[in-house]
């Protein structure tokens, strides 16, 4: 990936669109975990491309990218819901309409809202993106002792809901 | 279902829904094409974006530019007639460096071009794009200005309310950093502002890249992540923006870095620089200018041959890479590598879910950075610059990188070549180190 993310910032597109390309699982599950619709999801996505394709030279050091765009990616969906203001329906997830999913989404899906939405975010980036502690905390803005306290609790969470 | 099941089944892939495929799609295409119209157009305006060096470059091409921060040139190769008669007015103006007569005459040139330039200021300040985007020393800006490799043009040239003045450049044999002031100019919130066209040229020639960007305040901190040249707490709007290209009085610098593969190319050259209307740009588009009127400018680079040159047979590691030959100045790094050819491939999946890959040469251990006599560490001077292979024949890589801040030359005790990705602040482990000869 490196490679590729070097080659992007000499500012070739086509370097660029297979390095995003490459990241569209990672972007729709992170982005799945703030946002309840997939049309918000596809606006923070290409939102997320564009300003990462006009920004990417603010990035040193190719190790960072991922943070660096997941970064963005939670912000815009941040925006999104600050827009909208649907901060305060988001706390439960809504039902799926499963008619046109295939069945690994509908139980991605369920699996995803069993989470309870004040630590889905950190346990999808921790567990699924595979980001450590410390790049959480930067990824959202918090200290890692939070990303930390979180984890924990929603790993109790978990336990109980599991139990 | 258990927690590892859960979780096992967060990690499982899903199919990504057709309206954030279209999106993404959209987004790509619309990248592509602004990357296709800057490779292949020279008479269009300049977009706010990285874009490759038009016929190199390509995945496994030779010279690739490379531009960090910055953006393609887009120079037009027609003659303009209007410009060349004032170039060769200049040639005959033209003497061994800067004296007042030549000063007046390129003042009186720009001034017909301008046709509002108002004054020349009387004192010599360094922009702060250079000062503290460089991070320069008090001790190196005497340096730098005794050796003439500074020149103050300091030429304002006011159109529409909007006074543009160029200010500063520092000229190597490979690169020239350049300063305009921007003033009276109001930015819209969340924007970013952005010529739509520059047109550049150095003794009447246009045969270098350039690359250009409003200055941000931002430089790259110890763990090489972004930082506050001012040293204040990075902090971002609610646009994700980090940087602040306003500075408290209203003004913006315009920050120029012209590059050439030739050696002494700029070194006491005159050049003309035009600045063509200016708005704003946001996700790779540039949104419409807010003033449309051109802003012209001419003088003399001075700039100096200040390279300190090593011959070295240092091989990286297993990388397979040699060190021949470093020429280092303060302000930019030229490094030959003999290094065989390895291809490799990269592969990815494109917007229709269809695997793909791309077959490009793997690099050598990239120039990072320099130790200093004193221990300190700089390990994320690259900014900007041209690598790739000589030619289509040699094993011989080239890298030509402008440094982010002014090194002195004199306190260099190593230089740092990449030898891991590093997270964090890297020590002397994370990279091969050289000792200079």
């Amino acid at each position: 990936m490196d490679n590729l993310i070097r080659r992007a910032k000499q500012g070739n597109p086509d370097a660029f669109v297979a390095l995003m390309q490459s990241q569209m699982q990672n972007m729709y599950k992170a982005a799945k975990a703030v946002l309840r619709n997939d049309e918000d999801v596809a606006d923070a996505i290409s939102d997320t491309i564009l300003v990462c394709w006009e920004k990417l030279w603010q990035l040193k050091e190719e190790a960072y990218f991922r943070t660096w765009m997941t970064r963005i990616l939670i912000n815009k969906c941040h925006d999104i819901l600050r827009k909208q203001k649907h901060i305060s329906l988001l706390e439960e997830m809504p039902e799926i309409p499963s008619g046109e999913r295939n069945y690994e989404n509908i139980e991605w899906e369920e699996a995803l809202a069993s989470l309870g939405e004040k630590y889905r975010l950190v346990l999808m980036l921790y567990y699924v993106e595979g980001f450590k502690t410390g790049e959480i905390g930067e990824i959202l803005g918090m200290p890692e002792s939070t990303v930390r306290s979180r984890l924990a609790r929603g790993r109790q969470q978990l336990a109980k809901e599991f139990a | 279902m258990d927690r590892a099941e859960l979780i096992k089944a967060l990690q499982t892939d899903v199919e990504i829904p057709e309206v954030v495929q279209d999106k993404a799609k959209a987004a790509f295409d619309k990248i592509r094409a602004a990357g296709g119209e800057e490779i292949n157009r020279k008479e269009e305006h300049l977009k706010k974006e990285s874009i490759k060096k038009e016929g190199r470059g390509t995945g496994t091409g030779t010279y690739q530019e490379y531009h960090g921060q910055l953006q393609k040139k887009n120079v037009k190769r027609k003659e303009n007639s209007e410009n060349m008669k004032k170039m060769r007015k200049k040639k005959l103006a033209k003497k061994k460096g800067f004296s007042a007569g030549k000063a007046a005459v390129l003042f009186l040139a720009a001034a017909l071009a301008c046709g509002s330039i108002t004054t020349v200021a009387a004192y010599l300040r360094w922009s702060r794009s250079l000062e503290e985007g460089m991070q320069v020393t008090e001790e190196q800006k005497v340096q730098l200005e005794e050796e003439q490799a500074v020149a103050f043009a300091m030429q304002e040239c006011t159109k529409q309310g909007v006074k543009i003045t160029a200010e500063q450049s520092i000229t190597d044999n490979y690169f020239s950093y350049i300063v305009f002031r921007v003033e009276g100019y109001e930015l819209a919130k969340g924007t970013e502002p952005a010529f739509e066209r520059m047109e550049v040229s150095v003794d009447g020639k246009d045969d270098f890249n350039y690359t250009a960007s409003f200055y941000n305040g931002l430089v790259t901190g110890p763990d090489g992540k972004a930082a506050n040249a001012d040293g204040s707490p990075l902090e971002e709007d609610e646009y994700g923006n980090i940087g602040h290209i306003v500075m408290k009085d209203g003004s913006m610098e315009y920050v120029v870095m012209l590059h050439s593969d030739v050696r002494g190319y700029f070194v006491d050259k005159d050049i003309h620089v035009e600045l063509h209307n200016l708005g704003t740009v946001a996700k790779a588009e540039y949104l419409g200018s807010a003033i449309e009127d051109t802003w012209t400018f001419d003088w003399n680079l001075k700039g100096k041959d200040s390279m300190e040159e090593y011959q070295m047979q240092e091989l990286l590691g297993d990388s397979g890479a040699t060190v021949k030959k470093v020429e280092l100045s303060p302000v930019s790094v030229y490094v030959e590598y003999d290094f065989p050819r390895q291809t490799v491939t990269e592969e990815g999946i494109n917007e229709n879910g269809e695997s793909i890959s791309s077959d490009f040469f793997a690099e050598p251990p990239m120039f990072m950075g320099v130790k200093m006599k004193d221990g300190t560490l700089y390990p994320w001077l690259q900014n900007g610059g041209s690598m790739g292979y000589g030619d289509e024949n040699t094993d011989t890589y080239l890298v030509n990188f402008a440094l982010d801040r002014v090194i002195d030359l004199e306190q260099v005790e190593s230089l740092l070549f990449q030898k891991e990705d590093v997270m964090g602040t890297p020590t002397e482990e994370n990279f091969y180190v050289v000792p200079l000869p």
